[in-house]
């Protein structure tokens, strides 16, 4: 039972979330912070939502319409945010 | 033509409409106030920049860590509440709220920590953003934990209700998860990105 439980997809995805927790902890404390890295930071963010969208919130089986909406949501909040933290970098420093 | 009918018949919405109607508004409501906060950035990066490594963010990691082991545990639960295993249903959702009430004791230390040395949300923009943010943030926690609270007490004996249950399982779930995803954005952008 216990292997049911532990062996799944949603405990590999549990697992890539935290590597990815880790990757961006590393990316948020580079030596030389800069835009890039925060940019880097972003991105993996929204890495993670889209994993937790896709597995956790089990999108992948839902109907197209909340796989577009949804989809259409992490990628635009992304780009839009990542733009925004960019060019606040550049015209600020 | 068949295999599409088949695979359209296998597409399952978990939960009500209604929770994902919410869902995606609080998304977008949420992404609303993260560009708000990216626009206060850009008028004093150098305030924003220097407060943000006041903030501790081992206990954010932590705090990361949590989120992200209560989602498996609720996704779980409702993958065994599927094959009724209603034991291990409910013993996940006590794990989920367990992690749930450890984040809210984290965010409190967080907290008195900041407002003992000095830090409010009147010392600067970015303090007031980063008290509002996570203040909004934890009354989903707590709104979240008291919703799957009453799932654990769900009578799943009763057979023919079994299948309005598991919706409202799936309902629950979906936004714990939305509490899950909002903390990991806000994770990066006030603790991580420099």
């Amino acid at each position: 039972m216990m292997r049911e439980i532990f062996i799944t997809r949603l405990s590999l995805a549990w697992l890539i979330l935290i590597g990815i927790t880790f990757a961006s902890w590393v990316a948020g404390h580079s030596s030389t912070p800069s835009a890039i890295n925060g940019a880097l930071v972003l991105g993996l963010a929204f890495a993670k939502v889209a994993i937790v969208v896709w597995d956790f919130m089990e999108v992948r089986h839902a109907p197209v319409w909340l796989q577009i909406v949804t989809s259409v949501w992490v990628i635009s909040a992304a780009s839009l945010l990542i733009a925004l933290y960019v060019l606040a970098s550049q015209i600020g420093g | 033509m068949t295999l599409v009918q088949n695979n359209e018949r296998t597409r399952h919405l978990p939960g009500e409409e209604g929770i994902w109607l919410f869902v995606i508004g609080d998304m977008v409501m949420f992404t609303a106030l993260f560009a708000i906060f990216l626009h206060y950035r850009s008028s004093s990066l150098g305030v924003f920049t220097q407060s943000h490594t006041a903030l501790n963010q081992a206990l954010g990691l932590f705090n990361t860590a949590l989120m992200l082991t209560s989602s498996w545990c609720v996704a779980t639960a409702v993958n065994t509440a599927r094959e009724a295993q209603y034991a291990h249903t409910r013993r996940l959702l006590g794990l989920a709220i367990g992690c749930g009430i450890l984040f809210g004791g984290v965010k409190y230390f967080e907290w008195s920590e900041k407002i003992g040395s000095g830090i409010t949300p009147a010392s600067n923009d970015f303090f007031m953003f980063y008290f509002v943010l996570t203040g909004l943030h934890m009354v989903h926690v707590v709104i979240g934990a008291i919703i799957l609270l009453f799932l654990t007490r769900i009578d799943w004996r009763v057979e023919h209700k079994q299948k309005v249950h598991l919706r409202n399982l799936e309902s629950g779930a979906s936004f714990w998860h939305l509490v899950d995803l909002l903390w990991i954005v806000l994770f990066a952008l006030l603790y991580l990105a420099p």
